[in-house]
């Protein structure tokens, strides 16, 4: 999506359901694969990502546009419940209750639905052997790094993200590089 | 292992796209469905978080370093504080029922009370569960006991901080004796609540007005409140009418007549009142032994003197009786500056709700219009300061300056520092340079980060340990003092 047009979007988001609908229905997806990467949990993943755009229908009529892109507040409130550490009874009321009071109900359960998915993420053992290392990591290298590497965001994108300067980002990954090493290396040893 | 190595590794070990279609879809329909209640009640915060006279209230009420900017504090500010602070307890139209309730207040020489404030306040995204909780005994007329416990986020720049604690005081004859959890928090905690402790001494007498402070007064089904059968009212305060929605209820004893329980129910915040053990008698563990001496933990100084030292302000809280005997009655309400005055009287009073039922028809109503229009002048001014601050965010360890003035907008990454390390050796004015250097250096993280670590710990410290004094050599150089911040949007 151009950023004039999100722009118009999330405007229109604060006192339109229909266009709040077309931005989550844009970024779910996203902030899903974000919030699954540093967790490797789908579901808490399910868990965070329901809180996430509850907080931002919630909050959307603060959010003032300052050429940053929708996306990146989005994946604020994302990190911010991640490294918070978030309620999750409080979600799973929430989504109990969204199953419940929907009309629309699929043939497939959610509880299916993450089975299949957990079970996609075992397979991936390259995947979840780096994660483990990357969640001893402090928080804001963590970010930085599935940002680039999972998330395959540009620098600059990263930057709007953590409302970070292109260098401290650089410095970020680099210095969270070196310590990702050192904790892959002792994990080889073991 | 190669650092490039495991970049590779890393480029290549990324999950496959994974998506839970039916929770998307619930999810959504959910969302949608809240979408509307959502979105009004986060209009209504926003425009009451984005009002920079609101924002001067809290400032002064959370932050002793104000303290000066209070002398000059305009009534639009003042104004303000109706929003903020709102009553914990408070008079109809129904004149024999009031009369009934004034009958009866007369008759109560003991009695206990507690008042549960809650609201939810959100910082950068995360919700805060706040509240105050106010336990009152009243002995007797020469004899009263407080204890507060409160969850708040306190403000600084823009930036909140979650803290909880407690303080408890007795209040005999012409002095207060207090025990605080937390020295250091003492000044914190009076500003606070201090408002709500000027009302909690008028006590019975603030409780009554709350039946003539409402408009459109409806009688609901009777209730039991601790055991007590209820006649139960809800009405719309006054001044608040078709500015904000509100609603404030009140149960007064069926046989008694007596307050037992006051809710004010606003969209962001509940505030329930309870009022029971009327003339039992209440037994307190007094700060002082049969001797007269202080016990251990126990502060005594005189209860109020003309400059609070506990509410850190220049505000005299004059007794509203006293307030209300300086009207003439030949008040000339299309006077802008006679409402000002008025409502500086009022809101400076002991009890601002008995000083506005005071008021005559024509007064209220131009009270009120005075207030609405404050209200929605101060909601188009706003972005402007708030966008003017130094914050901190404690997740990611970075400092935050922004000076529209300037159009600078820094931030600066503190990266492993800590502060932890600091000795705290360093002088403010040389702390506040080295921020002022930083934040107005051509290359501002380079700047920070050329300092010595030990100097940077020193610098980050101050953040954390909340250096109130070297904020406000800070501030002042940066961009010109305090109120630069508090300034009223006239």
């Amino acid at each position: 999506m151009e950023l004039e047009q999100e722009k118009e979007l999330v405007f229109k988001a604060k006192t339109d359901a229909y266009a709040f609908g077309l931005l989550y229905d844009e970024y779910y997806k996203k902030i899903f694969g974000y919030v699954l990467h540093r967790t490797a949990n789908v579901e808490v993943t399910k868990d965070i990502v329901s809180e996430v755009f509850l907080k931002a229908l919630q909050n959307i009529g603060h959010f003032e546009w300052r050429g940053i892109p929708f996306s990146a507040w989005l994946y604020r409130i994302a990190e911010h419940e991640i490294s918070n550490g978030y309620k999750r009874n409080k979600h799973i009321i929430f989504l109990k209750q969204d199953a419940e009071n929907s009309e629309i109900l699929s043939d497939i359960s959610i509880e299916d639905e993450i089975a299949c998915a957990e079970a996609e993420i075992q397979k991936q053992e390259e995947f979840l052997l780096l994660h483990k290392c990357i969640v001893k990591l402090p928080h804001i290298y963590q970010e930085v790094i599935v940002l680039k590497y999972f998330e395959k965001k540009l620098i600059s994108e990263i930057c709007a993200i953590l409302g970070k300067r292109e260098g401290t980002v650089k410095s970020l990954l680099n210095r969270g590089i070196k310590k990702l090493k050192k904790l892959m290396d002792e994990n080889a040893t073991f | 292992m190669k650092e490039e190595d495991l970049i590779k590794k890393l480029e290549s070990a990324r999950l496959p796209e994974a998506e839970l279609q039916t929770h998307q879809r619930l999810l959504k329909t959910a969302l949608l469905e809240k979408y509307e209640s959502a979105s009004n009640k986060t209009a209504t915060a926003a425009k009451r978080r984005r009002i920079p006279i609101m924002d001067t209230i809290k400032e002064f009420n959370r932050n002793k370093w104000l303290r000066p900017a209070l002398a000059t504090l305009s009534v639009v500010a003042i104004v303000a504080m109706l929003f903020v602070m709102q009553p914990w307890t408070g008079n109809n139209g129904y004149t024999t029922l009031l009369a009934k309730v004034e009958a009866a207040a007369k008759n109560v020489e003991s009695y206990r009370m507690e008042m549960l404030w809650t609201a939810d306040e959100i910082v950068d995204g995360k919700t805060y569960e706040t509240y105050m909780n106010f336990t009152y005994e009243f002995v007797s007329d020469e004899i009263t006991h407080l204890i507060v416990d409160y969850g708040t986020v306190s403000y600084y720049n823009g930036v909140g901080t979650y803290s909880e604690g407690s303080f408890e005081n007795y209040y005999i004859g012409e002095d207060m004796y207090s025990l605080v959890d937390r020295n250091k928090a003492r000044s914190f905690l009076f500003q606070q609540v201090g408002f709500y402790y000027i009302y909690i001494q008028s006590g019975q007498q603030h409780a009554i007005a709350v039946l003539d402070f409402m408009n459109d007064i409806v009688q609901l089904e009777d209730e039991v409140i601790d055991g007590v059968n209820c006649l139960h009212y809800i009405g719309t305060p006054k001044l608040y009418e078709d500015i904000i929605d509100m609603k404030w209820e009140i149960w007064l004893g069926e046989d008694d007549y007596l307050t037992r329980q006051i809710k004010v129910d606003h969209e962001t915040y509940i505030t329930t009142t309870r009022y029971y053990d009327y003339n039992v008698d209440i037994s307190v563990d007094m700060p002082v032994d049969s001797d007269g001496n202080l016990k251990e933990g126990w502060e005594v100084e005189p209860i109020q003197s003309s400059e609070d030292s506990h509410l850190q302000t220049s505000i005299v809280f004059v007794p509203v009786d006293e307030a209300l005997a300086a009207l003439t009655g030949d008040e000339d309400w299309d006077d802008v500056s006679v409402v000002e005055e008025i409502l500086m009287a009022m809101l400076t009073s002991t009890d601002w709700i008995v000083y506005f039922n005071a008021l005559p028809e024509e007064g209220q109503q131009a009270v009120h219009d005075y207030v609405k229009d404050s209200y929605e002048r101060s909601l188009s001014t706003t972005t402007k300061e708030l966008s003017n601050t130094i914050g901190f965010d404690r997740t990611n360890n970075v400092i935050h300056y922004s000076n529209s003035a300037t159009g600078k907008d820094v931030y600066i990454n503190a990266g492993e520092i800590t502060g932890e390390n600091s000795t705290g050796l360093m002088d403010n004015e040389t702390l506040a340079a080295h921020w002022v250097s930083t934040f107005t250096a051509n290359d501002p993280q380079y700047c920070f980060d050329n300092f010595p670590v030990e100097t940077r710990e020193e610098m980050i410290s101050m953040f954390y340990d909340f250096n109130v004094a070297a904020h406000e050599l800070l501030i002042n150089e940066l961009y010109g003092g305090w109120e630069y911040y508090g300034k009223p949007a006239n």
